[in-house]
């Protein structure tokens, strides 16, 4: 027995198993607790009451006879009542009704659920509809697409795109692009003057910023030439390339 | 031994129609009682019970085996108990036998013997006592309890009826005994001070 089956041994009056129920209430403190809590409500509830209440033959008789004059009149079965029943019968019949999401497929030995087997169904359909793309996509003679990314830019909106592309050497061209971003957007950093440190890690983000600036001048300029002036910044926060 | 209540439906439903009468025999003193304790008028709660009867053999057609026919049972009376009360536009007054006149009083039938008119009291006293807790509670709470104790529905069952989740089923009754225990409590303690 459980802390579950405690409360519905308690709040059931027929509760066969008594043993059972004392020897849990005697091993946990929380189910004690929470039978002295509810005992008064209980005692109250599980306590004898009338079988079934007298509570008309026990009014007066005048009462009575004007009572009975009053329900004469009245039907004894309103449409109102019957549509309580069908709409309770159809409340209970959907929530008895298992759902379709708990469906579940029975194979010799293993229990798989429906949505399981749905699932593995359509990734296998799925990898075979790619398969079949791809095939015949190989085979095929169209003309290929072109790429989703976007080529170079046309140059002077920006200095990354004022760089000459160096297809022969990607990777300095991209080094190239990032420095002459930095030269552009961190106008706020004075250049540094002096040798250049070896670690930027060494130093403080901000002292590090500077190192970066100075280095990039000289590093685009010997390897791009001039940097041309930008308009991707407005006219008085534009940096002024050369000595600082 | 009769049959179960789903067994007896299915001979209703095909056309034998004196079992309806086991079923009435089984459940009416179960839902005048707790019809009684909703309304707090014997005519009105005995005119819910036969309403109830009524409406399920009207509408036997509409029952299915997949669920149990005293959940259905239930949630019919106590449709038609709180549709009643919605009518009534109050609260039930709790009628005992304090509450009536001398002459009312004196024209009911008392026990024969002193020791059984004792216990009949006390019964009667508790009875009342109780149905006046229960008018406190929130409805959800005191339906809940009603369905639970003097129904005799298991939890599922009770969720099935007010359209609830099994743990809402059971918070409701926890709740609900909760607050009968701590009035309990503080009227004992009030009665103790005086």
């Amino acid at each position: 027995m459980n802390c579950d089956d405690v409360f519905d041994a308690l709040t059931d009056p027929q509760w066969a198993d008594a043993a059972e129920l004392a020897e849990h209430l005697a091993k946990c403190p929380r189910c004690r607790e929470l039978k002295q809590v509810l005992e008064p409500a209980l005692s109250l509830l599980c306590g004898d009451l009338p079988a079934e209440p007298a509570m008309r033959a026990a009014l007066p008789h005048e009462e009575q006879t004007s009572d009975d004059a009053v329900l004469s009149k009245r039907p004894f079965l309103s449409v109102e009542a019957i549509g309580v029943a069908e709409a309770a019968a159809a409340r209970l019949a959907s929530q008895s009704a298992p759902s379709r999401s708990s469906r579940v497929i029975r194979l010799p030995g293993h229990r798989v659920s429906g949505r399981a087997v749905q699932g593995v169904l359509c990734a296998a359909f799925g990898g075979l509809a790619v398969f079949c793309i791809a095939l015949w996509d190989g085979k095929s003679e169209v003309t290929p697409q072109p790429l989703l990314v976007p080529t170079v830019k046309p140059a002077g909106v920006c200095t990354r795109n004022a760089v000459r592309q160096k297809t022969t050497q990607p990777r300095e061209n991209a080094r190239a692009v990032i420095l002459s971003c930095v030269a552009c957007h961190l106008q706020e950093h004075q250049p540094r003057v002096g040798p250049l440190r070896t670690s930027l890690f060494r130093f403080p983000r901000r002292g590090a910023d500077r190192s970066l600036f100075a280095w990039n001048q000289t590093e685009v300029a010997k390897a791009h030439g001039p940097i041309p002036e930008v308009n991707c910044l407005p006219a008085d926060r534009r940096l002024r390339y050369g000595n600082a | 031994m009769h049959p179960d209540d789903a067994h007896l439906m299915r001979r209703i439903q095909a056309g034998e129609f004196s079992w309806f009468e086991v079923l009435v025999e089984r459940y009416r003193p179960a839902l005048v009682r707790v019809a009684l304790g909703m309304l707090n008028d014997g005519a009105l709660a005995e005119d819910a019970v036969q309403e109830t009867f009524l409406a399920v053999f009207a509408s036997r057609h509409t029952f299915n085996p997949a669920f149990h026919f005293r959940t259905w049972l239930w949630t019919i009376l106590l449709n038609l108990c709180r549709a009643q009360l919605k009518r009534r536009g109050r609260r039930p007054q709790v009628v005992s036998r304090s509450t009536l006149n001398p002459s009312e009083r004196a024209s009911i039938a008392e026990a024969s013997t002193s020791e059984t008119a004792l216990a009949s009291l006390l019964i009667r006293e508790r009875s009342a006592q109780l149905q006046s807790l229960l008018n406190e509670l929130p409805d959800t709470q005191a339906d809940a309890i009603r369905l639970r104790f003097f129904a005799g529905l298991k939890y599922e069952e009770i969720a099935q009826a007010m359209g609830v989740t099994l743990g809402g089923a059971k918070l409701r009754v926890r709740s609900g005994l909760s607050r009968l225990s701590e009035r309990l409590l503080g009227d004992e303690e009030k009665s103790n001070e005086l």
